[in-house]
């Protein structure tokens, strides 16, 4: 009985709380938790607070444990360890008690229960699993509370490899009459597709009916999961704009009810969500943006109230409007909305106006001219973030006359404020257009300013910086030789100044860098003493704070230096203190330096002075090592085995074997000892794989084999930033009549009494904004002449990079004016290709001055790297009207497949699809299946047959996880084939090639046409071949595993057989054996990874159990038989 | 998606903490210190907006308490100031003229109010009416007396 009396005593104050809902909050603080609370903020020291914790949560423990408390008294301390884990208090004896909590209490004490497993446990926490089932039970629940409880902690946290056990139920929810049930379980799904898309994708067909919900709320939860899908796979839903802009028109038109209205504005939510849909749905689509032009122009009208609201969707409009393929009227007012946003009082909307104006300058630099006043007060604004905001925009407009005044300003904040990598970044790349400049001051500058940045930037550093600046230093950047001399004659210079003054602020990375430069150039200085150098150096090794990858780049750099007479004996000495290191790398180097130090003859053949970089050859596979290892091996030594194989092994022996491998496959296991293990096939197989991973692993500051992210023109993906400034030069002179300086003097008219601040204000904008103008301001300048030079050089550049090929470059020189826009249109276009290899082929334009270049076609990989392969494009050039009517578009499959070489027609190859075409050229592509590779074959096709000249040709492909690069050259009416041979290096259902090809119809006028495709991963699966031994083998090393019910295909026959050579048929599988009712299959990846299907027939479906290296090829794999099947 | 949601107080305190995606105990609690020592730090007047890593923080001060949240790089800020008033809006409409100590001593209400608010880092409803009518509907499931002493006790 006294029981009872507990419970309705501790009954009371909830009870209570029931009466007056908004009291809610002054009468619980009587309750224990609420005596907590008091207490601790009583208290006056952090040493009493963890005291009074740690007594609070011995008593919770007790409590917990006893087997007379009630749930409800649970749910009460649960509020309290909830409070204490949030001060930072472990309560992790309380967890299993949560989940006991959500399980056996009442729907209020459920709550409480749901709540604190999801602030206390972790997705991958053990425990989660005793969830799944309370989960299971509510979901089924008739109680609509509980399933919603049930729904909202699904969406929180969930196991994923459990989905597939509530999913069913949770689809089931999407019918519910309920709409708060239809819209949790629609976010539910949309959680589970962020975590796990291949377990949901069946279902797509069920989120169209949620977009099509009678309810407005279930419509807008099944928009994220929209956006999310169309972010992915944009080109699948373009039949959908049509629905999504009707949608967007009458939320627009105030057509929802007015529960949806925020302060008056209809559901902005599902607006700003909209916008975003359409601005992915509408990018580089000319016909579906035009869908959406009238409806985007209305949003902007509609916007209009002063509200923070309405300047967000204003802003995600501005966003799509630059998106979505460019109409010149709704841009114009786009535009005077960001300037509203700029010039607003509210500092929250200039910086998202600052924000918009980064992202609009690269199309659209007049816009950055026309708020330069603003942006300079912006500089100087009190908030930091507005001023990096401020910075940024800068950065995208910089080029060669502003980018020394806008290094300056961003190298002050940099002191200034705080170390970011961002900015950094920015600032590295900002400073490449004045590389290009032919005053030599430039490169002092230049190395000072990397002085600068390095020592800012520490260890926060991107790793890319130092890589490419070494690069840099060591291949030029288009300069001539002797300039080239020069810029690494400063390094040294101010490399020496450096280390004789202190070195411990200096971080790690800096200090490579300069061991590197000088080790390498030191040479190039007349007399300097290589000793003078070595005892800097030696100087250096011996400082406390230098890490020991340091100090080894500190001994190559002096190892490299131990040549002259009195280095020799420094080095003795240093390899001497180090020979006895701990660290083996450090003691490997010392030991070289003693040997090359003693031998000059050896050092002069090792490391030869200023040697060619690209004469170098690397032997990455080790082979000069194979008769040592044979040798070795016929001794009896015991073959290498990666460490992954040998932990493997490991736990074979030790631990238990589980699997329940032996049983579906005895004939496999049986024969498998541990020195079967051994067999040379498993061997190869498995050190063809350590072999990848090692090389994916290559040390951060390698230079060999270094992806290429930093280019001549600076940063490849941000290339536009760059690019843009030169396009801006003749973008702006329609748009801008006046020059900025010419702008600034005739303000300064209009205001004649202008004080000194403002004055110098627009000093600063006629500097950050020079280049920004109108061409003749660099005429006046007298800049023309130099302008022509920095184009010949370029061009050198990237003939010296494309390594191992002869070329030769003739350039007449031309200093005509007329020729400058010309010029710089050509720069533009070999920035934006990115190609280490230009060709251009006779420019026979009408100037005063013809130049040519010739270049030979003849390329070998300069990306080549990790596996890659690059084929040389071919071009079988024939006269295109052979087969194509003037004017008319079709070009039948035969006479493009005709085109293919011989050795491409021979594969099997797909369908050829037109990719892209405009008014001159047309592109298709078509997939050819190697065994090795997959090909991606574009064609080319000159559609013009009247006497334009197609001068240059190039194409671009550029994706995630694939590579290639080619170029091509084309003269007129012709057609031609070039192709990529690709791998996939981390699998992925379907990956996106994108590209463009760049060609000039008229002289002095670029085109780029732009393409993208996409790339399924079956297209890169290949058959395995291997017997039921290996395959039993293999299996066994494979960590990666997913299981998962397919459909069965009932036939004529076997269902099992039936199936899997269903599979066959569509992926590239390969049976390895059947035997009764299971199968086993196996498949490769391109270039090497396996995957291995086990089929079983279980129940009415097919059981199968993937397996693979590679940590989602399993998972993508699976994707493609459940398509497979669910097609057939 | 929204990452993260925070409250904490002037002082520092943390008074309710939502994470959307899964992190490990010791990253949470590192995001609490750099957050609030972030924000704390700034200055009445500046804009509500930072950068942080790779996300985007948008913060706002109502009273004693600091609301911030993390977004991904292609979210709204302006958008998610609103998402931040809208909360405090519903936390006003529960608790009537809400105040830190309504938040304090009842913070599991809160976390009940976010959790019909916001759901996987999505907001899920915005009607202040529906979400008021759920969260009524929870509360009125505790049990009346009567059925309470009808139960056979154990």
């Amino acid at each position: 009985m006294s029981d009872v009396v507990e419970k309705t005593l501790t009954a009371l104050p909830s009870l209570l709380s029931l009466d007056s809902q908004s009291g809610a909050g002054k009468l619980s603080s009587t309750s224990k938790l609420g005596g907590l609370i008091r207490s601790i903020t009583e208290l006056t020291s952090k040493h009493e607070e963890e005291k009074l914790i740690n007594r609070e949560l011995a008593a919770i423990k007790e409590q917990v444990s006893s087997p007379n408390t009630s749930m409800r008294q649970m749910k009460e301390i649960m509020v309290r360890a909830i409070y204490c884990e949030m001060l930072g208090y472990e309560a992790s004896f309380s967890y299993i008690h949560a989940i006991k909590l959500a399980q056996q209490g009442s729907a209020i004490e459920k709550r409480v229960g749901y709540l604190a497993v999801s602030l206390f446990l972790n997705e991958s926490h053990d425990l989660l699993l005793l969830l799944v089932n309370t989960v299971l039970k509510d979901l089924q629940s008739t109680n609509l509370i509980e399933v919603c409880m049930a729904l909202t902690v699904v969406s929180q946290l969930f196991p994923k490899d459990m989905i597939p056990a509530i999913l069913p139920l949770v689809e089931e929810k999407l019918t519910n009459p309920k709409e708060i049930i239809r819209r949790k379980a629609v976010l539910a799904l949309h959680k589970f597709y962020l975590i796990a898309p291949n377990q949901v994708q069946h279902i797509h067909s069920k989120f169209r009916k949620a977009l099509c919900d009678k309810d407005p709320g279930v419509m807008t939860a099944s928009l994220h999961i929209y956006l999310q899908l169309i972010k992915e796979n944009p080109d699948s839903y373009k039949d959908l704009t049509g629905s999504f802009v009707a949608i967007l028109r009458q939320v627009v038109g105030g057509k929802l009810p007015v529960d949806f209205n925020y302060h008056n504005v209809p559901a902005p939510w599902l607006q700003i969500q909209l916008l975003r849909i359409l601005s992915l749905l509408g990018k580089d689509d000319q016909s579906t943006s035009e869908l959406m032009y009238e409806v985007l122009d209305e949003s902007l009208r509609r916007a209009e109230m002063n509200h923070n609201i309405t300047y967000a969707i204003l802003y995600e409009c501005v966003k799509a409007i630059y998106t979505i393929y460019p109409k010149s009227e709704l841009l114009e007012k786009a535009a005077k909305c960001i300037g509203n946003f700029v010039v607003s009082p509210k500092i929250n909307l200039k910086y998202l106006g600052l924000k918009a104006l980064t992202y609009v300058v690269q199309q659209d630099a007049s816009l950055a001219l026309q708020h330069q006043m603003t942006i300079i007060e912006c500089l100087d604004h009190s908030d930091s973030i507005i001023k990096r905001e401020t910075l940024e925009v800068l950065f995208r407009i910089t080029n060669v006359k502003n980018v020394a005044v806008i290094v300056e300003k961003m190298l002050d904040f940099l002191k200034n404020v705080f170390m970011e990598p961002d900015i950094l970044f920015l600032l590295y790349v900002g400073c490449f257009p004045l590389l290009s400049d032919t005053y030599s001051p430039n490169n002092e500058w230049f190395i000072q300013t990397m002085n600068v940045v390095f020592s800012l930037g520490g260890e926060l550093m991107h790793p890319d910086i130092p890589n490419n600046f070494l690069r840099l230093l060591a291949q030029g950047f288009g300069s001539e030789e002797e300039e080239q001399q020069q810029l690494r004659v400063f390094a040294v210079d101010s490399y020496l100044t450096l280390l004789e003054s202190d070195t411990a602020h200096l971080p790690q990375r800096f200090l490579q860098v300069i061991s590197w430069a000088l080790g390498e150039f030191s040479y190039l200085k007349d007399g300097l003493e290589p000793c003078k150098v070595t005892k800097l150096l030696a100087k250096l090794l011996d400082e406390r704070n230098v890490t020991s990858e340091s100090r080894s780049w500190i001994l190559s750099a002096m190892a490299k230096l131990s040549a002259g007479p009195g280095a020799a004996a420094l080095a003795l000495q240093v390899s001497e203190r180090y020979s006895s290191s701990l660290d083996t790398v450090l003691r490997q180097q010392a030991l070289e330096l003693l040997h090359l130090s003693q031998d000059p003859e050896l050092h002069a053949r090792v490391l030869p002075h200023g040697a060619a970089w690209d004469s170098f050859e690397v032997d990455s596979s080790l082979s000069f090592l194979d008769s040592f290892v044979s040798e070795a091996l016929s001794q009896g030594a015991a073959p290498y085995k990666a460490p992954h194989q040998r932990q493997e092994e490991l736990r074979q022996e030790k631990a238990l074997s589980l699997e329940p491998y032996s049983i579906s496959l005895p004939v496999s296991l049986s024969s498998c000892s541990i020195t079967d293990r051994q067999s040379p096939t498993l061997l190869s197989m498995s050190s063809s794989l350590s072999g990848n991973s090692n090389e994916l692993k290559a040390g951060t500051l390698k230079l060999e084999g270094v992806k290429r992210v930093w280019g001549k023109e600076g940063y490849l993906h941000q290339q536009d930033a760059v690019e843009e400034a030169a396009q801006v030069e003749e973008a702006a002179t329609p748009a801008l009549p006046l020059s900025p300086q010419q702008g600034g003097a005739e303000s300064q008219q209009t205001h004649g009494d202008l004080t000194v601040v403002e004055q110098e204000k627009q000093k600063l904008a006629s500097s950050l904004f020079v280049g920004l103008g109108s061409q003749n301001s660099t005429f006046l300048m007298g800049k023309s002449d130099s302008t022509s030079q920095q184009f010949r050089r370029k061009t050198r550049a990237a003939d010296s990079t494309s390594s191992g090929v002869s070329e030769r470059s003739s350039s007449s020189s031309h200093s005509s004016c007329s020729d400058f826009l010309h010029n710089n249109l050509l720069e533009d276009s070999q920035n934006s290709l990115n190609t280490q290899k230009i060709g251009v082929s006779n420019g026979t334009h009408e100037g005063p001055v013809t130049q040519s270049f010739q270049t030979t076609s003849k390329e070998t990989s300069p990306f080549l790297d990790a596996g890659m392969v690059l084929v040389q494009p071919c071009s079988p050039q024939t006269e295109l009207r052979d087969f194509v009517q003037p004017g008319s578009s079709g070009i039948t499959q035969t006479s493009l497949r005709s085109q293919f070489p011989p050795e491409l027609s021979q594969l099997p190859h797909s369908d050829i699809s037109l990719l892209s075409s405009d008014h001159s050229l047309s592109l298709s592509a078509c997939r050819a299946y190697r065994d090795d590779a997959l090909l991606f074959v574009i064609i080319l096709s000159n559609l013009k047959c009247c006497g334009s000249i197609f001068e240059t040709f190039s194409t671009l492909i550029q994706v995630a996880s694939l590579r290639g690069n080619a170029l091509e050259n084309l003269p007129a009416h012709s057609m031609s084939v070039c192709w990529y041979a690709l791998l996939m290096e981390e699998p992925h259902t379907q990956v996106t090639v994108a590209g463009s090809v760049s060609y000039r119809a008229v002289p002095g006028h670029t085109q780029t046409l732009q393409f993208t495709d996409k790339l399924f991963l079956t297209d890169f699966i290949r058959p395995l071949t291997l017997s039921t031994e290996e395959y039993g083998k293999l299996w066994l090393s494979f960590s990666q595993d997913v299981r998962q019910n397919l459909k069965l295909i009932q036939g004529e026959g076997d269902p099992l057989r039936a199936t899997l050579s269903a599979l066959k048929e569509q992926l590239q599988l390969h049976i390895v054996d059947i035997i009764g009712s299971e199968g086993i299959v196996a498949c490769r990846l391109l270039p090497d990874s396996p995957c291995l299907l086990h089929c079983r027939i279980h129940g009415g479906s097919l059981a199968v159990w993937l397996r693979s290296p590679l940590l989602s090829l399993p998972d993508c794999l699976l994707y493609y038989c459940q398509k497979t099947l669910e097609e057939c | 998606m929204m990452r993260f949601l925070l409250l904490f107080s002037r002082q520092g305190k943390l008074r309710l903490q939502k994470w959307f995606t899964p992190l490990p105990e010791r990253e949470r609690k590192k995001i609490v210190r750099d957050m609030t020592t972030l924000v704390l730090a700034r200055k009445p007047r500046t804009c509500n907006f930072l950068h942080w890593k790779d996300l985007k923080i948008v913060y706002k001060r109502y009273a004693s308490l600091y609301f911030c949240c993390a977004l991904e790089e292609q979210e709204n800020e302006l958008l998610a100031l609103e998402i931040l008033h809208r909360y405090v809006e519903l936390l006003d409409k529960y608790f009537g003229n809400v105040c830190e100590l309504d938040i304090i001593f009842n913070f599991e209400k809160a976390y009940f109010i976010l959790d019909e608010f916001l759901m996987g880092g999505e907001v899920q409803e915005t009607s202040k009416q529906s979400i008021a009518n759920s969260i009524e509907a929870s509360d009125m499931l505790q049990e009346t007396m009567e059925e309470y002493m009808s139960k056979p006790a154990f």
